[in-house]
């Protein structure tokens, strides 16, 4: 048996022990020796990187100019922007997102809800991974993170959408959001869509891009507050 | 605005639990003839405090108080803002959640102090309402506040 092990091991293993690693020219061609012999990308690649980090403005469209900072304490909690979209109150506030499917282990889902008027958050996981357990999780929000949240639907005008020519929900899943801003109130239902390339050809492209994008922040905002709430630092 | 279409109505309350006191309400979307059993019932695990306090008071998180961080320049990173959290005591988390459109700061950001105290002290100079200078991000003046408060006192179990 350690014949045999012994037997499997390169040749030059040993050989090459305390050496630099120089590229063995023996039969191999000249053009492959070289390749092997480059050990770095020609490009570093921290070099690239700073620019992707930043997109440039001429590029991306960027949002609407923030509104310049004011001093705003806890108490006296008024929204900054004197636009029309975030100009509400908190009171009439509410965000439910579920997204889910049925497989053949029952109902594997993950939905969240925000209620603006008490800042409760609720979050539900549901895995049948190995038999997980179901997660539920609670927490109220402060008057600044509700306002955060409001602020990301409210720009994102989705209260201004239909779902009236949006995929419907299938075998792959289900999404559903609802929205409750100002006064209105809508309750849109979908397929999975995991990627932009899925809604390319829809005939409501805009209204699921929108949708798309909002998904993806509000994803991102209870992402954040649900690990830094939760999430135990295991050291 | 809205035109009130087919798919539009006007209802004098909005149907199920939540939220009441909407006078004139317009609906839209499919999701409402969905009948199905609500996925949101059940007990809750949360977060218990050591004392009551009233349902504003900040709240703990499993490891530390947490702040939000508003109008933050859309080119802040985590690596500008920790050197100036990271003056008003031990930071454990800094998130900068990012805008999917252009892959700029969204204009929030949460940071998880450990000690009460530090986040206290914090909201307190990056709002400008201490006697210290008032800290900028970025050449930006930001406002600071708790990220989560108590809410109502509940019975329900505690977190594992």
């Amino acid at each position: 048996m350690s014949d045999h092990r012994r037997s499997r091991r390169p040749r030059h293993a040993r050989a090459s022990v305390g050496r630099p690693a120089a590229p063995r020219r023996g039969n191999i061609p000249p053009a492959a020796a070289s390749a092997g012999a480059i050990q770095f990308p020609a490009v570093p690649v921290p070099l690239l990187l700073p620019s992707l980090r930043r997109p440039s403005r001429l590029v991306f469209s960027l949002p609407p100019a923030r509104p310049s900072p004011t001093t705003m304490s806890s108490s006296d909690f008024a929204v900054q922007d004197g636009s029309a979209e975030s100009s509400s109150s908190s009171e009439t506030f509410y965000v439910r997102y579920f997204m889910g499917h049925n497989s053949r282990y029952g109902l594997e889902f993950m939905e969240f809800e925000v209620a603006g008027t008490s800042g409760r958050m609720r979050y539900v996981n549901q895995s049948k991974y190995r038999r997980d357990k179901i997660i539920r999780k609670e927490a109220y929000l402060s008057k600044a993170s509700i306002q955060a949240l409001q602020q990301i639907v409210a720009e994102s005008d989705i209260v201004e959408e239909d779902d009236k020519l949006w995929p419907r929900p299938n075998n792959s899943g289900k999404q559903e959001l609802e929205v409750v801003l100002d006064n209105k109130h809508i309750s849109f239902s979908t397929s999975m869509i995991t990627s932009m390339r899925e809604i390319q050809d829809e005939k409501d492209f805009e209204g699921l891009q929108t949708y798309y994008y909002l998904i993806q922040e509000l994803r991102s905002f209870m992402n954040a507050v649900i690990s830094l709430h939760f999430k135990i630092i295991p050291y | 605005m809205i035109s009130p279409d087919n798919d539009s109505m006007t209802v004098d309350q909005t149907a199920g639990e939540q939220p009441a006191k909407l006078h004139s309400v317009v609906r839209r979307g499919r999701g409402f003839n969905n009948n199905s059993k609500s996925t949101l019932d059940g007990d809750f695990d949360h977060i218990e405090e050591d004392t009551p306090d009233s349902a504003s008071a900040p709240a703990k998180s499993t490891e530390g108080y947490t702040i939000i961080l508003t109008n933050i320049h859309e080119e802040t990173q985590t690596t500008d803002l920790r050197p100036v959290v990271a003056q008003f005591g031990q930071v454990l988390n800094i998130s900068v959640p990012l805008c999917f459109r252009t892959g700029l700061a969204k204009g929030y950001a949460f940071v998880q102090y450990k000690d009460f105290e530090a986040a206290k002290t914090a909201i307190a100079v990056l709002n400008g309402t201490s006697d210290e200078p008032r800290e900028l991000v970025l050449e930006v003046e930001v406002t600071a506040d708790w990220a989560f408060v108590r809410g109502p006192a509940r019975s329900g179990r505690q977190r594992k």
